[in-house]
C-alpha cells in the first residue's frame, strides 16, 4: 500500500525542487532529504518520471519553458513566439527585406507531421490559398521549407482571440453571435466559390480580432494544434491518412469518420457544429432547425452550401421564413405576419406578399407553358418515364381536384427516375440539360410557390438548386449555346421567385432576377425575333424591381417598374392586342401601383397615381377575364383578387373605405368561387383570410363594428382550429394571439370595452405562451405587443 | 406548480455555489448532483457518438460549459463552473472506458488528446483514473488540479480562481502532479517498498 504521508513528503520535495537551478538540485536533494534514503529514492523516481515524460512528448511544450524561438525563418525575422501545439509553434515574424515591413504569423511543421501527402497537397494548393482575398479570411502570403527542413507557413497575423474563448469572455448578443457566424459562413462560402475546402472548421480555427471581426485562419492545412495524439508519439505514422490529422472530433462529418474526403458539405457539417457551440443554450426553434439540417448525417440532407446555410441564418436575424423549418404555410404565414407589420400598422395588409406572388403568373404561365412544351418533346423521346410522369401525368390529373395524393406521389416517382438517370458523372451534356430541366419542372411543381404547386418547399429548393447546379457547370463551359442560356435564365427565374417568396430574400432576388434578366437579354441580341425571350426578359425584369419596396427603396422600384410599363405598353405584340402581352401589362401596371402605394406617403397628391396603375391594371384584367381565352381564367381570377386587394389597400388609406369595402367584397366572390369549386384549395382559403384581415378594419372605419367583431371572432375561430390540430406550431400560435388581438380592437372600437378587454387579456396569454417558446422578435415587440400593454393599462 | 420547483432548484443551486466558493467542499458533490445528470447524458451521448476512440477534451468541455451556462445563468463565473465540468468530464470518460473494456474482450484504449501544451501524453484512461485515486488519498489539492487542467482543459488562472492558490504554486503542483501520475502509471507499485 502506497504511505500517504511519506508520499506527500516526497511530492513537497520535489515541487520544492523544481523551484531550484537545475545544476543544483542532485545537491539540494541531497542535503534536503538528509539520511532518508527511501525518501531521496521516492523524489528521484518521480523526478525520473518527469523526464521520461519529456522523452515522450518529444517536445516538451509547456508554458513554463516555451521552444526556443529561432531567430529568421526564410526572409522573416522572428519576434515573439505566438504560441504552441501539437503541429508545431506559430511565430510572430516580420519580414524587413526590401522597402515594405510587414508583420506576420509564421507556423513552423514540426518535422515528421506533416506527411509527404500533406506536403503535396498544400504545395498544390497554396497558389488558390494565396489568392483567397477575402475580409474574413486570414491572408497566405508564403510558404517553404527551412533550413532545418522544417515547412512553415506564412499567414496574416491576426490580433485576436480564438471564437469561443472571445464569446465566453464577452458574452455577445444572439445578434452578435449570429453575425459572427455569417462571416465565417462568407469566408467559408468564398473558398468554396475557388473550389478550396476548409476541412476544419472550428471554433479553434477562428480568431476574432479587437475590431470584433472573425477571421478563418488554417484553410486546407492540416490542424495546428490539438494533435497531440501525432505529436506525441514523435512520430508519424505513414499509414495514417491526411483525414486523421486534418479532422476535429466533434467537428468533423459522419462521413469524413469513416474515411471519405472533405466536401463542401463537410464543410457545412462542421459550421453547423461551431454554430451549436456558438450559441447560447436555449435558442429558437428556427436555430435549433438551422442547426439539425446542416449537421445531418446524410450529405444530402445538409445544406447545398455555405451560402445557403447563411441565408437562413440571416433569415433568423431579419425575422423571414427559415427554409430549414418544416414546410409549413402557416409558419411562412407567421413570418409574413411580423414583417408586414411593420409597414402596415396592426392588421393592415397581412399577408399581401402571399396574395402578390401569384400576380405575375398569368401571363407568365402560359409562357412557361408553351416553353415547356417545346423542351418537352425532346426530353419525352429520349427519356420517356420520367418526363411523362413529370410533365404529362401531371398536368393531366392536376386540374382534377381530389387528386393531390396522387400527384405527390407522381412527383416522388418522377424524382426517382431523374435520380436515376443523374447517377454517373458522365453523362453528356445534352443528358444533362435534359435532367437540369426535369429537376427544375420537379421543383415547380413541388412547390415552387408561382401557381399550383404541392407545396413542399423544401423539396423545391433541393431540387432547384440542383438544376442550377447543372446548369451553371453546363453554361460556364458553353456559354454561347442557346438552349442552355434558356435554361438557366429560366432556373434562375424560378429561383427568384422562390427567393422573394418562400424565403424572403430581396437582395438575393434582384439578383436572380437580374441574373436571368441579362441571360434573356442575350438570347433576344442573338435571336431578336422571338418573342418568348422578349417576354421573359420583362418578366424577369419585373421580378427584379418588385423587391425594392420592400428594401424601403421604394424609388428606385418605382423607376423601374415605370420604364418597363412604357417598353411593354409600346410592344407590337401589346399594341397588336395579344392577350399575353396585355396581361403582362397588367401585371406590370399593378406591381407599379403597388410599389408606389407603399412608397409615397397617402397624404401626398402623387399617392392618387397608385391608384391610377391599379385602375389600369383592373381595366384589363376585367376585359380578359370576360373576352380572354377562356384556358386563362383561372390565373386572371387569380390575379384579379390580388390587385383588387392592392387596390382596397389603396382605398383604405386615402380614406374611402366604401370604396375599399367595395373591392374587397369582390375579391371575396372571386375566391369563395375556388373554394367552392375545390374545397381542398389552400391557397383560395388563405387568400380569403387575408381578405378577412383587412376587411375587418375597412368595416370599423365604416362604423359597421358588429360586422367587424363577428369576421374577427370567425378568423379567430378558424386560427384556433388551425392550432388545435398542430398544437405544436408556434406560427399557429402567433397567429391566434394575433387574431384575437384583432377581435379585441374591434370589440374596443364598437365601444363593447369589457368584452374587449378579455380579449385583450387572452391575446396577451397566448402571447405569453408564444414567448415562452420562440424568442420574440423586435417587429412583434413594436406592433403587437407594446399597443396590447398600452391597451391594457385602460382595462 | 412547475415554476415553483424550478425556482426552488435554482436556489438551491445557488446556495451550494455559495459554500462552495467558501471552501465547502462537499456542497461542490451536492452541486454536480444538482446539474450534473443532464450535462452526463449529454456528454456520454455524445461519445457515444463518436466512432472514433480519440476525443477533443476541449470540444467536450466547452460544449458542455455553454450548455450549462444557457440553462444555469446563475453560475456567474466560469471558473468554477469550469472545475465542475471538468470533474464530470472525468466521470464519463472514465465510465465510457470502463464500459468499453467490459463490452469488448481485449482491452482497448481510450486516448485522450488536450488542446493544452505539456499535458500527459495520451494514457491508459483506467490507469490515470485510479493513480488519481491514489493521489487524492494523498492530497486532494494535486489531484483536483490535474482533473481540472486534464480533463477540464482550464487555464492556470482559471485554477487560481477557483483554488485560491498563486499561479506559480500551480504551475509547480501540476508538474508535481503530472510527474507522480506518470510514475504511479508506469509503475503502478510505485511507493510501495
Amino acid at each position: 500500500m502506497t504511505d500517504p504521508s511519506f508520499e506527500r513528503r516526497a511530492l513537497a520535495v520535489f515541487e520544492a525542487l523544481l523551484d531550484v537551478e537545475e545544476d543544483a538540485r542532485e545537491t539540494w536533494l541531497e542535503t534536503k532529504t538528509g539520511g532518508d534514503v527511501a525518501l531521496k529514492r521516492r523524489v528521484t523516481a518521480i523526478w525520473r518520471a518527469e523526464q521520461q515524460l519529456n522523452l515522450k512528448t518529444g517536445a516538451y511544450l509547456d508554458a513554463v519553458d516555451p521552444i526556443a524561438a529561432p531567430e529568421r525563418i526564410g526572409a522573416y525575422r522572428i519576434t515573439e513566439t505566438i504560441g504552441s501545439g501539437g503541429m508545431g509553434t506559430v511565430f510572430a515574424a516580420e519580414r524587413d527585406e526590401g522597402d515594405f515591413e510587414h508583420s506576420v504569423a509564421i507556423k513552423l511543421i514540426k518535422p515528421g507531421i506533416f506527411t509527404e501527402q500533406l506536403v503535396a497537397r498544400f504545395n498544390r494548393e497554396r497558389q488558390i490559398l494565396a489568392n483567397l482575398n477575402h475580409p474574413h479570411i486570414a491572408r497566405l502570403f508564403d510558404g517553404g521549407t527551412s533550413e532545418l527542413g522544417q515547412p512553415y507557413i506564412v499567414m496574416e497575423r491576426i490580433d485576436g482571440v480564438p471564437l469561443l474563448d472571445w464569446l465566453a469572455a464577452q458574452s455577445p448578443s444572439l445578434e452578435a453571435r449570429l453575425d459572427l457566424f455569417l462571416q465565417v459562413c462568407a469566408a467559408a462560402g468564398h473558398a468554396h466559390r475557388n473550389l478550396v475546402v476548409h476541412r476544419d472548421l472550428t471554433p479553434a480555427n477562428v480568431l476574432v480580432d479587437s475590431a470584433g471581426d472573425a477571421k478563418l485562419i488554417d484553410f486546407g492545412i492540416a490542424r495546428p494544434e490539438g494533435e497531440e495524439y501525432a505529436a506525441t508519439l514523435g512520430e508519424t505514422d505513414a499509414s495514417q491518412p491526411i483525414r486523421a490529422v486534418t479532422m476535429t472530433p466533434g467537428y468533423a462529418a459522419p462521413e469524413r469518420i469513416n474515411g471519405d474526403a472533405a466536401t463542401v458539405l463537410s464543410d457545412v457539417y462542421s459550421a453547423g457544429k461551431m454554430l451549436e457551440a456558438m450559441l447560447p443554450a436555449a435558442h429558437s426553434p428556427e436555430l435549433e432547425a438551422i442547426i439539425a439540417k446542416a449537421i445531418a448525417d446524410s450529405p444530402d440532407s445538409r445544406y447545398l452550401s455555405m451560402d445557403e446555410l447563411a441565408g437562413d441564418v440571416r433569415a433568423v436575424l431579419t425575422n423571414h421564413p427559415v427554409g430549414a423549418m418544416p414546410s409549413s404555410k402557416r409558419y411562412q404565414w407567421g413570418k409574413w405576419f411580423a414583417r408586414n407589420r411593420a409597414l402596415a400598422g396592426l392588421g393592415a395588409a397581412l399577408v399581401v406578399a402571399l396574395v402578390a406572388g401569384s400576380v405575375t403568373t398569368g401571363w407568365f404561365w402560359s409562357q412557361a407553358v408553351e416553353a415547356r412544351d417545346d423542351s418537352n418533346a425532346r426530353f419525352d423521346e429520349v427519356r420517356g418515364i420520367a418526363t411523362f410522369m413529370l410533365f404529362d401525368l401531371y398536368d393531366e390529373l392536376e386540374p382534377i381536384s381530389g387528386n393531390t395524393k396522387a400527384l405527390s406521389q407522381i412527383a416522388d416517382e418522377a424524382r426517382a427516375y431523374l435520380e436515376r438517370l443523374s447517377v454517373g458523372d458522365d453523362a453528356s451534356p445534352e443528358l444533362q440539360l435534359e435532367i437540369a430541366k426535369g429537376y427544375h419542372r420537379l421543383s415547380t411543381i413541388s412547390g415552387n410557390p408561382e401557381g399550383a404547386n404541392l407545396g413542399r418547399r423544401e423539396d423545391a429548393k433541393l431540387f432547384l438548386d440542383r438544376a442550377l447546379g447543372i446548369l451553371e457547370q453546363l453554361h460556364s463551359s458553353k456559354p454561347d449555346d442557346a438552349d442552355v442560356t434558356d435554361a438557366l435564365a429560366d432556373a434562375l427565374y424560378s429561383q427568384a421567385i422562390f427567393q422573394f417568396i418562400a424565403e424572403d430574400d430581396s437582395e438575393a432576388t434582384i439578383v436572380s432576377a437580374d441574373r436571368s434578366a441579362k441571360l434573356f437579354k442575350q438570347l433576344i441580341d442573338s435571336d431578336p425575333d422571338n418573342d418568348k425571350h422578349r417576354f421573359n426578359w420583362f418578366k424577369a425584369r419585373l421580378q427584379a424591381a418588385k423587391p425594392y419596396v420592400w428594401m424601403d427603396q421604394g424609388e428606385k422600384g418605382i423607376e423601374r417598374l415605370t420604364a418597363i410599363v412604357a417598353e411593354i405598353k409600346n410592344d407590337p405584340k401589346t399594341v397588336a392586342g395579344d392577350p399575353a402581352a396585355r396581361q403582362a401589362l397588367a401585371a406590370a401596371h399593378t406591381e407599379l401601383g403597388y410599389t408606389r402605394s407603399w412608397t409615397i406617403p397617402s397624404d401626398r397628391p402623387e399617392y392618387l397615381e397608385s391608384l391610377t396603375d391599379l385602375n389600369a391594371a383592373l381595366v384589363i384584367y376585367d376585359d380578359l377575364y370576360e373576352n380572354g381565352p377562356s384556358e386563362n381564367r383561372d390565373v386572371i381570377r387569380s390575379n384579379l383578387i390580388s390587385t383588387l386587394f392592392k387596390r382596397a389597400l389603396v382605398y383604405y388609406d386615402l380614406p374611402k373605405s366604401q370604396e375599399a369595402l367595395a373591392d374587397i367584397e369582390r375579391a371575396e366572390e372571386y375566391a369563395n368561387f375556388l373554394i367552392k369549386r375545390d374545397a381542398d384549395d389552400e391557397g383560395a382559403k388563405e387568400r380569403l383570410e387575408t381578405l378577412y384581415s383587412q376587411k375587418l378594419f375597412v368595416l370599423t372605419d365604416l362604423g359597421r363594428h358588429q360586422e367587424a367583431v363577428d369576421i374577427a371572432s370567425y378568423l379567430l375561430s378558424v386560427r384556433s382550429g388551425r392550432l388545435a390540430e398542430d398544437s405544436s406550431n408556434t406560427g399557429y400560435l402567433r397567429d391566434v394571439a394575433g387574431a384575437q388581438q384583432a377581435l379585441a380592437i374591434a370589440l374596443d372600437a364598437s365601444g363593447d370595452r369589457d368584452a374587449a378587454c378579455r380579449e385583450y387579456r387572452g391575446s396577451r396569454a397566448v402571447w405569453d405562451k408564444f414567448v415562452s417558446q420562440v424568442e420574440l422578435s423586435s417587429i412583434d415587440k413594436s406592433n403587437n405587443i407594446e399597443p396590447l400593454e398600452a391597451a391594457l393599462k385602460n382595462c | 406548480m412547475k415554476m415553483g420547483v424550478a425556482l426552488e432548484l435554482e436556489l438551491k443551486t445557488k446556495r451550494l455555489i455559495v459554500a462552495w466558493r467558501g471552501g465547502d467542499m462537499s456542497s461542490r458533490d451536492l452541486l454536480i448532483a444538482h446539474v450534473m445528470p443532464e450535462l452526463e447524458q449529454i456528454a456520454a451521448a455524445r461519445l457515444r457518438a463518436e466512432h472514433s476512440s480519440s476525443l477533443s477534451t476541449h470540444d467536450l468541455v466547452n460544449e458542455a460549459l455553454l450548455k450549462i451556462i444557457g440553462e444555469h445563468p446563475e453560475f456567474g463565473d466560469r471558473a468554477h463552473l469550469l472545475a465542475l465540468v471538468s470533474r464530470v468530464m472525468r466521470n464519463v470518460l472514465v465510465d465510457q472506458a470502463r464500459a468499453r473494456m467490459s463490452n469488448k474482450r481485449r482491452h482497448q484504449k481510450v486516448e485522450l488528446r488536450t488542446q493544452l501544451e505539456g499535458t500527459i501524453p495520451q494514457i491508459d484512461l483506467l490507469s490515470l483514473d485510479s493513480a488519481l485515486i491514489r493521489l487524492r488519498a494523498i492530497d486532494e489539492g494535486y489531484a483536483d488540479i490535474v482533473e481540472m487542467r486534464y480533463f477540464g482543459g482550464m487555464t492556470v488562472a482559471d485554477i487560481a480562481v477557483v483554488t485560491g492558490w498563486s499561479e506559480p504554486t500551480i504551475k509547480r503542483r501540476w508538474r508535481s502532479a503530472r510527474a507522480w501520475l506518470s510514475d504511479a502509471i508506469t509503475d503502478p507499485l510505485a511507493g510501495h517498498d
